[in-house]
């Protein structure tokens, strides 16, 4: 996807996850839309092409939290990394791949965030992970499913420019 | 499968942007982004509030849809509810047919200025052999066999047996309990009684050409001391003059629905001579 098109998308997205996404909580399963889109799109496109979004996503997402700076960057990034690397395992952005990349990387984007919280040694960590996290990975392994669909439109409107790969 | 290129690069994303992250980790928190997080917040503001929205929206959707859950909890309680205010409903309309009886009985009685005492009826006879009825009367009342016994228009019965406070009384209705009645407009004497069960006004001293008219009321005599004189008792149904009869005869009912009595009450003036 183009980066114009794909940066507006982001920031709309980073837009949602802090203000639409919260009203969609059941209990304690908050669904983690920007996650959820940058996994999917490294399972959709690979090549590593997730990982700028992760970036921007995150920044925008750091600025928008009250968490410490660079947490949702450095989480974002490192799944979007993973779900990178899930290629070198399972082929194509099948939706078995999409599940267990976005089950995973939610379980690891919550663990982070929960070990840069602040004052992170003083909290049941065990617990808000099982009690707030797994829900949320769950929540967000529903949420993959037609996010996957959409972004494997997207891939078809907008496809990987074949250019050789630098060795 | 990642290419070798691509996974440069995306290591190469990786690493820097860990980099940046723990930069930014070590400035210490929010305290020296606040300008640059205040920036954000206000540009995101417009479409997060627009976003809230539609997130108010699906709240309330969804609370549409949670509401549905609860609906059956208070469809039940309504029902409930509803229960409730029919029994308290039907017991309202209990007490004011009670209010009108007790009201219309309290009338007939100063009509007729006799002293009475109220009842309840409480039984009826099982089998409906006879009209009977059961009534409990007041607390201390004189009540004693022979006794009128009244309803809301007129007369409905005697007494016929005394238990204390439980008193047994025949209806009019009663094949076996004959009144001897009046027309009140011209006192012409007759009998009502009972003829394959349904009532009998009979005149065996009609003069000729009596005319009878529905709705003609017909009251107490007072001949044969059993009930006192000039109580209503029934009105005139139907009437067909029988130029040849030596009796005429019409069809009479009596003024109270005498199978809905509720309530009745007994004169206490009038003791009839049992003796004689």
């Amino acid at each position: 996807m183009s980066a114009w098109l794909a940066y507006p998308v982001l920031f709309l997205l980073v837009a949602m996850q802090t203000s639409l996404m919260p009203e969609l909580a059941v209990g304690p399963a908050h669904p983690q839309l920007v996650l959820t889109w940058v996994v999917c799109w490294a399972v959709v496109r690979g090549r590593g092409e997730a990982l700028p979004w992760a970036v921007f996503a995150g920044l925008l997402l750091d600025l928008l939290s009250q968490q410490p700076f660079g947490a949702h960057l450095l989480a974002l990034t490192a799944v979007a990394f993973l779900a990178d690397l899930g290629h070198r395992v399972m082929r194509g952005s099948t939706v078995l791949f999409a599940a267990a990349a976005t089950l995973t990387g939610s379980l690891l984007y919550g663990g982070i965030l929960l070990l840069l919280l602040p004052g992170a040694q003083r909290l049941d960590l065990a617990g808000l992970f099982l009690s707030t996290i797994v829900p949320g990975a769950v929540y967000n392994l529903l949420l993959a499913f037609p996010l996957l669909f959409i972004l494997r439109g997207l891939d078809r409107r907008f496809p990987v420019p074949v250019a050789p790969e630098l060795w | 499968m990642m290419r070798r290129g691509s996974q440069v690069r995306a290591t190469s994303f990786l690493i820097v942007a860990a980099v940046v992250a723990f930069a930014l980790l070590s400035l210490g928190g929010a305290t020296r982004l606040a300008g640059a997080r205040g920036f954000a917040a206000a540009v995101f503001a417009p479409f997060q509030g627009a976003f809230s929205s539609v997130g108010d929206g699906f709240r309330g959707f969804a609370d549409g849809l949670n509401s549905i859950g609860s609906l059956e909890r208070e469809n039940t309680q309504l029902k409930q509810q509803v229960a409730d205010l029919q029994k308290q409903l039907i017991a309202a309309r209990t007490d004011l047919s009670a209010n009108q009886q007790l009201k219309a009985m309290l009338d007939l009685r100063s009509s007729i200025g006799a002293q009475t005492v109220g009842a309840e009826v409480i039984a009826r006879d099982p089998e409906g052999l006879s009209q009977g009825l059961t009534v409990r009367a007041g607390g201390g009342a004189q009540v004693k066999v022979g006794m009128a016994v009244l309803g809301q228009h007129g007369l409905v019965g005697r007494v016929v047996a005394v238990h204390g406070a439980i008193c047994q009384v025949q209806l009019i209705s009663d094949a076996q309990s004959p009144v001897s009645v009046m027309l009140a407009s011209s006192h012409l004497p007759g009998t009502l009684q009972i003829v394959g069960g349904a009532m009998k006004l009979e005149m065996p001293s009609a003069p000729v050409n009596l005319k009878l008219n529905p709705g003609d009321v017909l009251v107490t005599s007072g001949l044969g001391g059993n009930f006192p004189k000039d109580i209503p008792v029934a009105e005139v149904v139907r009437y067909q003059y029988q130029a040849y009869g030596a009796v005429q005869e019409a069809d009479a009912t009596p003024l109270d629905s005498l199978d809905r009595l509720e309530y009745v009450q007994i004169d206490l003036d009038f003791v009839p001579d049992l003796g004689s």
